[in-house]
């Protein structure tokens, strides 16, 4: 990414395909998601574009009212719905909506966080856009838990 | 870098009008944008005891409407300051700090002796062109307009990924904070509810003191209007709905309309206007750029990195150290952010604010005050317009001017918090030196 290319459309059709773009900065090793022509640690430029991996821990979430929100994502979107903070593997926070989630009993599901989250890219409001889920396995798992 | 100023600068006139709805509020009813403005802007040099044609420039702030963008031209003409140079500032709620940053360069160089600061926001209602023409009396924006209104003030947030991604700009100030703080110092969510709570009873315990406050009802009153014994059943009935779990309507600012403006001068030239004034002892911003997609630093305001800046920007330039302080001003659109912020101002011992909130310490008459005009959620949010009604407030604590809420003691220290969305952040000290 040595020219100036368009970050954002870069990003969005990495999304598309599957990705979670983010960068690395060679010189101080700085992770982020998105793409920037500077690293915001060290400020050097030409940080190098780099694939997270699409894995992380939900720390928080909140339950959106549909009646409550745009209605580009009402459209897409079941009814009410998590938004969260997930910290990915690679370090960066990401805050995106969140399946899996029993919206209707969100007092029980705060008492199990933080939980293991993968990210999946889903079209929501016109947009490719990260998703965190919560995977079905890793709830049964946690319920056994002693 | 940051330098100590070439000169000393202190705020010499403070106003706010009244804020409310200019289609709905008696005193403000059919007002637009250069009466609600001028109505703060005259009352400060009145306050200041100058008059327009000393200042020589107008620095004014408005950023939710695009009709009266870059239109201090009109203000300045309206307020007789024609003659006096003008420049707008939008950075969103943190506008007030920029523009007190902006003043202070043009004093303390010696451009300017005398500047005036205006923010306001008319958000309620909207001057439309039609294919009739402009119909001039102020209409009220729908609730949907005002929501599109609100989402498109995600614009200080990231247009291109956050709001996207984290379906608009809710998650980034308001309930996604809070619960990351209840995590962080293991607070029940019934704790968490009973602070947010706390906090609004206070804020509409100072706002019903406040003639010039959105909500002047006492809320026990209101509660007993509409048909409930306590207000902690009011605050939790269908009058203020789940918004996003677990916040109620009552833990979000309450929009309107109003003004707010400030005049500066250099400290030295300041006993020629009034023996009141007030320095402008320290002042930190930093825009701290977006908090989306980047790994968090530690502490209470984790990924609001602008405000950490501003902050020990601030401290270190005023000299002071947080147990120095007497009252602190926040902008607090999103309730969580009256214990949350004042931690991270060391007003509040770390991960204890919550507990002195709900034990009322942070009242108007308790021994830790926060926001005695009411705060964003009862005195009203303004944006840029209310973060500068904050330090107006600032002002007439440290000078001993704010009536039935005025503080115990002789305050002689007050710091202002303000934040643009996202993670841009200001913090600006004031010192009552007489």
């Amino acid at each position: 990414m040595k020219e100036m290319p368009g970050y954002v459309r870069a990003f969005y059709r990495e999304l598309e395909a599957g990705r979670l773009p983010g960068m690395r900065c060679p010189h101080c090793g700085q992770v982020r998601l998105t793409y920037v022509p500077v690293c915001d640690r060290c400020k050097r430029r030409a940080p190098e574009p780099v694939e997270l991996e699409k894995r992380g821990v939900l720390t928080v979430f909140s339950v959106r009212q549909p009646w409550d929100m745009e209605r580009r994502y009402v459209r897409d979107l079941p009814g009410r719905v998590a938004v969260g903070m997930v910290e990915l593997k690679d370090g960066p926070t990401l805050w995106c909506c969140v399946d899996g989630l029993d919206v209707d009993h969100p007092e029980a599901e705060w008492e199990r966080l933080p939980l293991d989250v993968e990210i999946d890219i889903r079209r929501i409001g016109g947009n490719a856009i990260p998703v965190a889920v919560v995977p079905k396995a890793l709830q049964i798992l946690k319920e056994v838990e002693p | 870098m940051i330098h100590q100023w070439a000169k000393d600068i202190s705020i010499i006139g403070a106003a706010y009008s009244p804020f409310g709805d200019v289609c709905a509020t008696p005193s403000l009813e059919g007002l637009t944008f250069r009466e609600l403005a001028s109505w703060a802007v005259l009352e400060a040099l009145e306050d200041a005891g100058a008059g327009p044609e000393c200042v020589d420039s107008l620095l004014v702030s408005h950023f939710t409407d695009g009709f009266t963008k870059n239109s201090s031209h009109i203000l300045a003409e309206f307020t007789g300051m024609q003659e006096a140079s003008i420049s707008d500032i939008d950075t969103a709620c943190v506008s007030p700090i920029n523009g007190i940053r902006l003043a202070a360069g043009l004093l303390a160089c010696g451009m300017n002796d005398l500047v005036v600061l205006c923010a306001v926001e008319v958000p309620l209602s909207s001057i439309t062109i039609t294919p009739e023409g402009y119909k001039l009396e102020p209409s009220k924006r729908t609730r949907t307009q005002i929501r599109q209104l609100r989402d498109g003030l995600g614009g200080p947030f990231d247009q291109a990924y956050f709001i996207p991604i984290a379906l608009g700009p809710d998650a980034g100030t308001g309930s996604l904070q809070g619960l990351r703080y209840a995590r962080r110092y293991g607070l029940s969510l019934s704790q968490l509810d009973e602070a947010l709570a706390a906090a609004y009873i206070n804020s509409r315990r100072a706002s019903a003191l406040n003639p010039r406050a959105a909500r002047q009802t006492p809320l026990e009153q209101e509660a007993r209007e509409h048909g409930f014994a306590t207000i902690h059943a009011y605050l939790h009935s269908d009058c203020f709905p789940v918004y996003d779990w677990p916040y109620r309507e009552f833990a979000r600012h309450v929009p309107c309309d109003g003004a707010a403006a400030l005049v500066l001068c250099r400290t030295e030239d300041a006993r020629r206007y009034t023996r009141r004034g007030i320095r402008v002892a320290g002042l930190g911003a930093a825009s701290g750029g977006s908090n989306f997609g980047k790994t968090p630093a530690d502490g209470s305001l984790a990924d609001r990195y602008g405000e950490q800046i501003a902050i020990r920007q601030a401290y270190r330039i005023a000299g002071i150290q947080p147990g120095e302080i007497d009252y602190v001003g926040i902008h607090d659109c999103m309730l969580q952010s009256h214990f949350q912020v004042a931690e991270a101002l060391g007003y509040l011992p770390e991960g204890q604010g919550w507990r002195m909130v709900t034990e009322g310490r942070t009242a108007y008459d308790g021994d830790r005050p926060i926001n005695t005009h009411g705060g964003d959620c009862a005195f009203g949010n303004a944006f840029d317009a209310t973060a500068m009604a904050d330090i107006v407030e600032s002002v007439r604590q440290l000078r001993g001017e704010a009536g039935p809420v005025q503080i115990a003691g002789r305050p002689r220290v007050a710091v202002n918090h303000s934040f643009g969305g996202g993670s841009s952040g200001g913090v600006v000290v004031l010192k009552r030196e007489w």
